[in-house]
């Protein structure tokens, strides 16, 4: 039996709050392995092959100085640095 | 006005009514005591060293985490209702000086209590010019001559042999809204140190910055945090694995303030309070569990995985609870009015 976490990478809104104007938009940023093929990935742990299953998810604060769009929020996560995909080592 | 005095300069503000309660010079203090706030920590650290090649143990007390300043504790004996006004003298001025604001003023038996939070620790202390009603100043003068004045109960309201408050310079000020703006961490490294801009506005010229002390009691303040969560699970070494962390850092700032130049009054903010809490949970298969599940397979290997895949540690979030205020935001930044006046007009 394989009972692993399951994650979907990605970001979400979790919390946004204007101020005088100012938008500050906290996020939540997930990412995770890329999925293994279900196949391959039973076979792994039949032959107790070494693998991992990482994530991680970080929550920080964004500001702007509108409602953000989706396309501004992707454009401030890829500022700082946001990659939904951990590459695995 | 049927009777009194009232004196306006030029630009006719009133310097001098006999109707108003003037405050009067009550003397220069140092502080009693000095604190800070605790720092609030904790965690569930299970024992992970090497779990899965992986198991992040670093950072779980209050590495990377900004300083706090420090609040002085100032007793100010004057019995009566109305709180003196404690001006600041600071510990330095110009743009490298430290900040410093009235953080609280509370009534303690027949003395005032202030505290004064700077943003920075610092050898040489901040000294309070307290001023306070004539009725609420207990000392008394030979002097014989000068201007006293009384309003209609008859009662002493203005009186120039105890050096009246004299203001050379005020406005209002609006303190930053993020304490710190960009990113506040990466991975289990925290970054929440105040990085915003001074906010700046500007007074009457004066000679001399070093001279000069202010009245401007903290009121904004900002509330950060930065949240960071790894999981990983799976094989490694012949071994099941599976962990979780979960970590919440969080700063709670102060505005406070300091004086620029002769002629520019700034505001900022200071670390006031400072948390870290985190759970970590972590779990694998003996070795010798492996070794068993290799030479005899079947139910004992079949067991132990069982075990561990239970141990997936949807549930290693830190617990739900008050760890601060309120977090990522900010209030009461805009309106925070000031005055400055002349320590040497007291000395």
């Amino acid at each position: 039996m394989i009972n692993e976490t399951s994650v979907t990478a990605g970001w979400e809104v979790i919390n946004k709050e204007v101020i005088d104007g100012v938008y500050l938009v906290t996020i939540k940023m997930t990412s995770c392995e890329p999925d293994f093929e279900e196949t391959l990935h039973a076979q792994m742990h039949a032959d107790e092959v070494d693998h991992t299953h990482l994530k991680s998810i970080t929550e920080d604060v964004f500001i702007f100085d509108h409602d953000p769009t989706t396309a501004e929020i992707e454009a401030a996560l890829d500022e700082r640095g946001f990659n939904p995909v951990i590459e695995r080592k | 006005m049927a009777h009194g005095l009232l004196v306006k300069n030029d630009d006719g503000d009133v310097l001098i009514d006999s109707d108003f309660t003037h405050y009067h010079f009550l003397g220069k203090y140092t502080h009693s005591s000095v604190t800070q706030v605790p720092d609030m920590t904790g965690g569930y650290h299970a024992s992970t060293g090497g779990i899965g090649g992986n198991s992040p143990d670093q950072n779980k007390g209050m590495e990377n985490m900004p300083s706090k300043g420090e609040i002085y504790i100032y007793s100010v004996p004057v019995n009566g209702a109305n709180p003196p006004i404690c001006f600041i003298k600071p510990t330095s001025t110009g743009s490298s000086a430290p900040y410093a604001g009235i953080v609280l003023t509370k009534q303690s038996g027949s003395n005032w209590e202030i505290r004064v939070f700077q943003s920075t620790v610092t050898s040489a202390s901040p000294v309070l010019y307290c001023f306070a009603p004539l009725n609420q100043i207990s000392t008394s003068t030979s002097s014989t001559h000068g201007l006293k004045t009384f309003n209609s109960s008859g009662v002493a309201t203005f009186d120039s042999r105890f050096k009246p408050l004299r203001a050379v310079g005020g406005g209002e000020i609006t303190s930053p809204g993020l304490a710190h703006t960009g990113s506040s961490g990466s991975s289990w490294n925290v970054s929440l140190s105040v990085n915003a801009s001074p906010v700046s506005t500007s007074f009457s010229t004066q000679s001399s910055a070093s001279d000069l002390i202010y009245y401007c009691p903290s009121l904004a303040h900002a509330c950060q945090k930065y949240e960071y969560e790894q999981a990983d699970s799976g094989w490694y070494s012949w071994k099941r694995f599976s962990w979780h962390r979960s970590d919440i850092w969080w700063c709670f700032y102060r505005s406070c303030f300091r004086i620029a130049s002769t002629s520019s009054f700034e505001a900022n903010y200071g670390v006031f309070a400072r948390g870290h809490f985190y759970r970590h949970e972590a779990e694998e298969s003996t070795a010798f569990g492996s070794l068993l599940g290799f030479l005899f397979g079947g139910a004992i290997f079949g067991a132990l995985i069982l075990a561990i895949s239970a141990s997936t540690w949807n549930n290693a979030n830190v617990e739900g609870g008050d760890y601060l205020p309120y977090a990522n935001s900010y209030r009461n930044t805009s309106g925070n009015s000031f005055i400055i006046s002349k320590a040497s007009y007291y000395d």
